[in-house]
């Protein structure tokens, strides 16, 4: 097991939950998608298991408490990809993925720094794009370098708040087809906090559906995505169709 | 795309800070001639001969450029160095780039630190050394003062500027307060303080700016790559990297106004550099601190060390504050610049 969560809460006030006793496992190479509304308590929690809050609960990595842990062992444990980047700034490409090396350097980075740099970014397919500024970038390619540089981190786990949500329909695709063969070839586990409950259906080896900062339902693709958790989740009624693909339409049809 | 590009990149970006260090000593030693006493360059090789003979008795030339003009020049330098790097700094962890050493309060704060010696001060508190403790005491205590509001705000980027400015407004307040109670002699001597001048700087003083410098720009140089993480502005971020945001903002907080109180208790108030020098970097160099810093640093140095040679030579014998004349400079130049490069910042 590579991760387990163990009664993880959390609370930005005392008798304020935003997230309660959550208990969940990822095995290697698995990619778990966080689905449920806006404020349900998804984004918290990967910044739980980022170590950036407070929890109560357990957290574990290969059975060590990441409670235990310094910021800089974390962070060669979990890399994290955030929603959304706040600063206008503008850096190359491939300084900007460097950034990924802080935790193995001391005093500057080395060459075998600057070579797994420029190897993410080739498996993330920006090969070329090393010298390019990072404001020239659309928004799948910019999706991709941070992907990138928390690869670089070489972390065990990769944890992204909705990777996909500002992109267009192409990239979600690249992006999560991107995602899907990384943690095949890799044997990177990954969690991923979605809205698209199709992608998810696509992409994730297993589901967790949130709820009131409550844990609704986790499980399989196909246990889990069901009219009925739908509804409970979001109060949308809708029909679950499998295809040929994988599985999934959603087609709401009345609140 | 490979190592090699980037290995060119990493080169020309060390040639463009080369170039920057060349052109420093280039202009140090070209302007060290100019001013109100007619000296050329045979004089310089002469004075320093002289030094070393220890005859430089009936040589006034050689003293006024051994002892003016050299700790002068070289004070420009540290301080134009020592006020851009403390600016980068500063930028990098608030990530707001309207921010520089002075938002934090500082210049306020030393401006009523040695109004307070030059209007209360006796004994040695009423001497010129006296004024540069003073101002160097009350910047401290103003650092101290922020650094106390920004820790029971989280060490947050918009606490500390927000601290900052309103101490900034509280010891404008207070010197204002000093001025309407000072005599004609005090309040004059009041405002020629804060405008800002290498007047009279001597090679102690000078010794004393290299040293803070010197140490703030190591220990800036070696944080460069955590203040990259934190000119991300985001501090989840930054912990999944493996870099404390609060520890660093107050390590860089600390740096850099050490580095601004020493540079302005011994010159004066000399605003603008710590903003202007890193736009100027950023433009040319691109935002990469680990870069951004020692060329910003240039910049500040080119900046500092024109605008006083021109100061001190443009109307000689009088002497125009270095903080005015940069300001005519710096301006005009960083409009320039900005307008050239309306598409954003890419650099070298």
């Amino acid at each position: 097991m590579v991760l387990e969560c163990k009664d993880v809460s959390f609370g930005y006030r005392k008798n304020k939950k935003v997230l309660e006793d959550i208990n969940f496992q990822i095995k290697e190479g698995e990619i778990l998608s966080l689905l449920g509304p806006n404020g349900t308590g998804k984004s918290t929690l990967l910044n739980c298991i980022n170590g950036t809050l407070h929890y109560s609960g357990q957290i574990e990595i290969h059975g060590q408490d990441i409670r235990n842990l310094s910021l800089k062992k974390k962070a060669k444990l979990v890399g994290y990809v955030p929603q959304q980047m706040k600063s206008d700034f503008n850096l190359k490409v491939i300084d900007f993925v460097m950034m990924g090396r802080i935790p193995y350097s001391r005093f500057g980075f080395k060459e075998e720094d600057r070579r797994i740099a420029f190897s993410t970014l080739k498996k993330v397919g920006l090969e070329g794009f090393e010298l390019r500024s990072l404001n020239e970038l659309s928004g799948g390619e910019k999706q991709k370098v941070y992907i990138s540089r928390a690869l670089t981190q070489e972390p065990e786990i990769l944890i992204l708040d909705e990777p996909t949500s500002a992109l267009d329909l192409r990239n979600q695709l690249d992006v999560m087809e991107l995602l899907s063969e990384l943690s095949a070839e890799e044997k990177l586990s990954m969690i991923i906090s979605i809205h698209d409950l199709s992608l998810a259906s696509m992409f994730s080896d297993k589901v967790m559906m949130l709820k009131d900062c409550h844990l609704v339902a986790t499980g399989t693709v196909d246990k889990t995505i069901t009219e009925e958790h739908i509804r409970e989740v979001y109060g949308v009624n809708s029909s679950v169709v499998k295809d040929t693909y994988k599985y999934i339409h959603l087609h709401r049809d009345e609140k | 795309m490979n190592n090699k590009s980037y290995e060119k990149l990493r080169l020309r970006r060390c040639l463009v800070i080369l170039l920057g260090i060349c052109l420093i000593i280039v202009l140090g030693i070209k302007f060290v001639i100019l001013g109100a006493v007619d000296t050329d360059y045979t004089d310089v090789f002469q004075a320093i001969y002289h030094y070393f003979q220890d005859s430089l008795d009936g040589y006034a030339n050689y003293k006024v450029l051994l002892y003016m003009r050299f700790p002068r020049i070289i004070m420009a330098i540290a301080a134009g160095w020592g006020l851009a790097i403390a600016g980068v700094g500063m930028q990098g962890v608030t990530s707001n780039s309207l921010v520089s050493p002075f938002t934090v309060g500082i210049s306020s704060a030393a401006a009523f630190g040695a109004s307070c010696c030059i209007v209360f001060g006796s004994g040695f508190w009423a001497r010129q050394e006296g004024w540069v403790v003073g101002a160097f005491i009350s910047a401290m205590i103003c650092m101290v003062v922020v650094y106390a509001i920004s820790s029971a705000l989280g060490m947050k980027a918009s606490s500390i500027v927000l601290a900052g400015i309103a101490l900034n407004y509280f010891f404008q307040a207070c010197t204002s307060a000093l001025e309407f109670f000072a005599d004609e002699y005090q309040l004059s001597a009041v405002v020629n303080w804060s405008f800002g001048t290498f007047n009279g700087v001597d090679w102690t003083e000078t010794g004393i700016v290299i040293a803070f410098v010197t140490a703030g720009f190591i220990a800036l140089m070696i944080l460069s790559p955590k203040i990259n993480v934190l000119m991300i502005g985001d501090d989840a971020l930054s912990r999944s990297m493996g870099v404390n945001p609060t520890v660093i903002r107050a390590l860089i907080l600390i740096i850099s106004v050490l580095i601004t109180s020493a540079v302005i208790s011994f010159t004066g108030v000399i605003g603008f550099v710590g903003l202007v020098a890193p736009h100027i970097g950023r433009i040319i160099i691109g935002e990469d601190n680990r870069y951004l810093i020692p060329f910003s640093a240039i910049i500040g140095s080119l900046l500092m060390l024109i605008a006083d040679t021109i100061g001190r030579t443009i109307l000689r014998p009088v002497s125009l504050p270095v903080g005015v004349v940069i300001s005519f400079i710096g301006v005009p130049l960083f409009v320039i610049l900005i307008l050239r490069k309306r598409g954003g910042y890419h650099g070298a």
